[in-house]
């Protein structure tokens, strides 16, 4: 279970030493990019830019295609909805499916807004999950979110906290697995059958386990916030790191990048000659 | 002796009926004194209000009455601010029972970082001290792990480096090593010994185990709530029969020395003793006839 | 007679994976009824892993778990059934209590049996009496409890159960000296009224050698010897070796022995050596022939 969450490819590439910050901005930029893009031009470029930094991070193609298993049905479900229920001008096939009542249609521009769809979540995914999860370690992601957004405290986001509740999450997640499995075999051992039985038994018999992990849980809260007292947490107000982010040259031609990115999507929608969407 | 670091007087304190129940024990009437560098226990029975008398010690919890001094200040003033209790606290550092809930961060080195953090210190400071802190609890090696894989004993010696490296003058360790095996008790204490014998920091360790007791300089056993015994080891072990009282035990070399001394009439002082030094003892005993 | 039965048994975890460990390698046991067994062995040594083979919450690589001469995976579908008759008790049991009061808490496990409404009240009130519990705490909610009175509702909860051996790990860790002495003398109490087997699990030597009358001395995945108290405890050597402390007591005897004291070597609890002392200083045999 802990594999899912966090996945951490360690390597020592480019892709892995950019500052969390520079990737922050970049998978912002990229995400507008994707929105942006008209042209099948500039998608090209997106998945372009997409492929080559796999290749640059050597993060095997197979293992991002792999995180990418869960998305898939959310894919597929949205490709199913975007085929069938929209509607365009070149009818490609049309199915007399019950005669005189439903006909299916599949035309020319749904096939293409389906595939282009699905195009824009796989490639968001796959980036998302390269730059933040397979080349970043969740606690520089926490440090690049607290102080690459830190100006946003200036319009009273709470930015430290939200960086605070990540790393504290992280760090619990798997204590909290450790003890779910340890009050399922103190339950099983009582007797308490979890794979028997309808819906509501079972339901029913998640009771033993959800409420001593709730009170678990609150527990630890306690005890982690008296400790944090103690060790003078007062939030982040005064409060240094021992760890200072600092911009490279190598931050700065990737900004550069994301910057050429995104005007050459905005180029290619205006001037590139390929099909619009 | 100058000053002394914490001194308490007369202090009394009662928990909200709404907590559970077995918080509901008070804090009786309790004055005692830490030194500077001085290696204190406190034994007592669950719920005999020695945890409390922590907490109130590092204001988590407020004293109803009585007065608790910290390095000369006055912790019960009610002028304290919010940068006073900081102060205490800065000079007060606390190592608790479940290691697992003390820890903040999913990397040891940032653990142990926290702290100083907190105190608003230079980066390079913090590097220092968090170099320095873990090099003193042996777990140098452990710097760039996550913490949830380690073992009680190691994660107990990180939630020590984390604290050292506030450089207090004191750590109150409550219960610390109650959830620990043999091993990791082992390392622990070796730890809280070193940092007493070369930092110099005062130990205040809260504790059920006699055998980690008898290493202190001076040993409080607190009874419902308040002070029951107090004085060197060999002062308090010498009384098996109140420490029985109080729901907790001696040493079994004491209690063997105690049951001769009735049974064959033996006139051996009750004391701490080396495993040596009580064999000889015996051997004496039984050699002379 | 043997209740339980451990043949060849390997247990690895992680397997095929760089990280593979050997919990238990090659583990032939018995286990004796109608007496508490304590199983002695650093964190790591594999008693945890044996435990939890017993009532089939794991089962091994190879090798057989016999419970009363039955085979316990014989019918795989019925694994849950065992778990009547091996209790269990994990490690800080009273993070496990869940039910809105005591008494529903501890019906638990006899419900999940499917025994009758009379059958589960008499055995709550049994059980209560075992762990020094007041028949007034059963409407009281297990959250409004203190630490050690939660434990003992825990350990009441699987005793209900009545099974045939019931297991324990660690049963006192934690609690403070008064505390370990009522609930290990609880469970002695117990075993002694219900004839029922006991099996412990503890790194106290001090706890072991006063509640158990028989020992199981585990060691990096091996059982390195086993047998009544007094024959594992008089094997000092051995336990040294494998990194256990002998208990305080038992260490003061040695120390004797090696100074020319004629003692028996296989004392292990304060009132042992209290006797031995006694017999060779009224009897004058102090000293004789090392």
């Amino acid at each position: 279970m802990e594999a899912s969450f966090g996945v951490y490819y360690e390597k020592d590439s480019v892709i892995h030493k950019l500052d969390p910050r520079a990737k922050l901005l970049f998978m912002i930029v990229f995400l507008v990019s994707i929105f942006v893009a008209k042209d099948i031009f500039s998608y090209l470029l997106l998945i372009l830019i997409t492929i080559s930094s796999i290749l640059l991070s050597r993060v095997p193609f197979t293992l991002v295609l792999k995180g990418l298993k869960p998305i898939f049905v959310i894919v597929i479900f949205t490709t199913i909805l975007n085929l069938f229920w929209t509607k365009g001008e070149t009818v490609l096939v049309s199915l007399n499916v019950i005669p005189n009542f439903w006909t299916l249609t599949i035309y020319k521009e749904s096939l293409i807004r389906a595939g282009v769809l699905a195009l824009r979540i796989i490639v968001l995914m796959a980036c998302t999950s390269l730059y933040f999860s397979y080349t970043t370690t969740p606690i520089e992601l926490t440090d690049g979110i607290e102080t690459g957004l830190a100006p946003l405290k200036k319009i009273k986001v709470p930015v430290h906290e939200f960086a605070m509740m990540m790393t504290i999450a992280l760090r619990f997640i798997p204590t909290l697995i450790d003890e779910t499995t340890k009050i399922m075999n103190a339950q099983k051992a009582r007797g308490a059958d979890f794979s028997n039985g309808g819906l509501v038994k079972r339901a029913k018999a998640l009771i033993p386990i959800i409420i001593p992990l709730f009170v678990s849980a609150f527990r630890r809260a306690d005890e982690l916030a008296t400790a944090m007292e103690c060790r003078c947490y007062r939030g982040g107000n005064g409060r240094t790191r021992m760890k200072v982010l600092k911009m490279k040259a190598r931050d700065y031609i990737f900004l550069l990048i994301t910057i050429l990115m995104i005007a050459g999507v905005v180029l290619l929608n205006i001037y590139a000659k390929g099909y619009k969407i | 002796m100058s000053n002394p670091l914490i001194k308490l007087e007369n202090v009394t304190f009662k928990y909200p009926d709404s907590e559970i129940k077995e918080n509901n024990f008070a804090v009786n009437n309790v004055s005692l004194e830490i030194n500077k560098g001085e290696f204190v226990a406190i034994l007592g029975h669950n719920g005999s209000g020695k945890s409390t008398t922590a907490k109130l010690i590092n204001m988590i919890l407020t004293a109803e009455s009585g007065k608790i001094f910290v390095d000369g200040k006055d912790i019960t003033d009610e002028n304290m601010t919010e940068d006073d209790i900081f102060e205490v606290r800065k000079k007060i550092g606390m190592v608790f029972q479940n290691p697992d809930n003390q820890i903040v961060a999913t990397v040891v080195e940032e653990d142990v970082a926290f702290g100083p953090e907190n105190l608003g210190l230079d980066p390079k400071e913090i590097r220092k001290r968090v170099d320095e802190a873990l090099e003193l609890v042996n777990m140098k090696e452990y710097a760039r792990h996550a913490p949830h894989k380690l073992s009680g004993g190691q994660k107990q010696r990180i939630a020590i480096a984390g604290t050292i490296a506030m450089k207090p003058q004191c750590i109150i360790f409550d219960e610390s090593t109650a959830m620990l095996d043999p091993m990791g008790r082992k390392d622990v204490m070796n730890t809280i010994k070193r940092l007493n014998k070369v930092e110099g920091i005062a130990i205040v360790l809260i504790t059920h185990y006699m055998n980690e007791a008898v290493q202190a300089d001076k040993v409080i056993v607190m009874k419902n709530g308040s002070v029951y015994l107090e004085g060197t080891p060999n002062q308090v072990f010498s009384q098996p029969q109140k420490l029985w009282n109080a729901g907790l035990e001696v040493p079994q070399s004491i209690e063997l020395i105690d049951k001769l001394n009735k049974e064959l009439g033996f006139d051996i002082p009750l004391k701490v003793y080396a495993l040596d030094e009580c064999t000889e003892i015996i051997k004496n005993k039984l050699m002379k006839e | 007679m043997s209740i339980v039965e451990l043949k060849e048994i390997n247990f690895i975890y992680g397997k095929k994976s760089p990280y593979e460990i050997k919990a238990l390698d090659n583990v032939n046991l018995t286990i004796e009824e109608n007496c508490i067994t304590g199983i002695i062995g650093h964190t790591g040594s594999g008693k945890s892993t044996l435990v939890q083979l017993l009532n089939g919450l794991i089962k091994a690589d190879s090798g057989v778990v016999y419970i009363d001469g039955k085979d316990i995976w014989e019918k795989p579908k019925e694994i849950s059934r065992i778990r009547f008759d091996v209790g269990m008790v994990m490690q800080y049991p009273e993070y496990q209590l869940f039910a809105d009061s005591v008494k529903e808490d501890i019906a638990f496990g006899p419900k999940n049996m499917g025994l009758s409404d009379e059958e589960i009240e008499k055995r709550i009130l049994q059980s209560i009496e075992f762990c020094g519990l007041e028949k007034d705490i059963l409407d009281k909610s297990p959250f409004d409890l203190s630490g050690g009175q939660k434990r003992r509702v825990a350990l009441a909860g699987v005793m209900a159960m009545n099974p045939k051996i019931l297991v324990l790990d660690e049963p006192a860790a934690g609690l403070d000296p008064k505390g370990r002495r009522e609930i290990l003398g609880g469970i002695k109490e117990y075993q002694r009224k219900s004839s029922n087997s006991v099996v412990i699990v503890s790194h106290s030597m001090e706890d072991m050698a006063m509640y158990c009358d028989r020992a199981i001395v585990m060691s990096h995945a091996r059982v390195v010897t086993h047998g009544t108290c007094e024959e594992v405890f008089s094997q000092h050597q051995l336990l040294l070796d494998v990194g256990l402390d002998v208990p305080e007591i038992t260490g003061i005897i040695l120390e004797l022995r090696k100074k020319g004291i004629n003692i028996p070597d296989n004392i292990y609890t304060v009132d042992g050596a209290v006797t031995a002392i006694k017999s060779l200083y009224l009897n004058g045999s102090v000293g004789g022939g090392v």
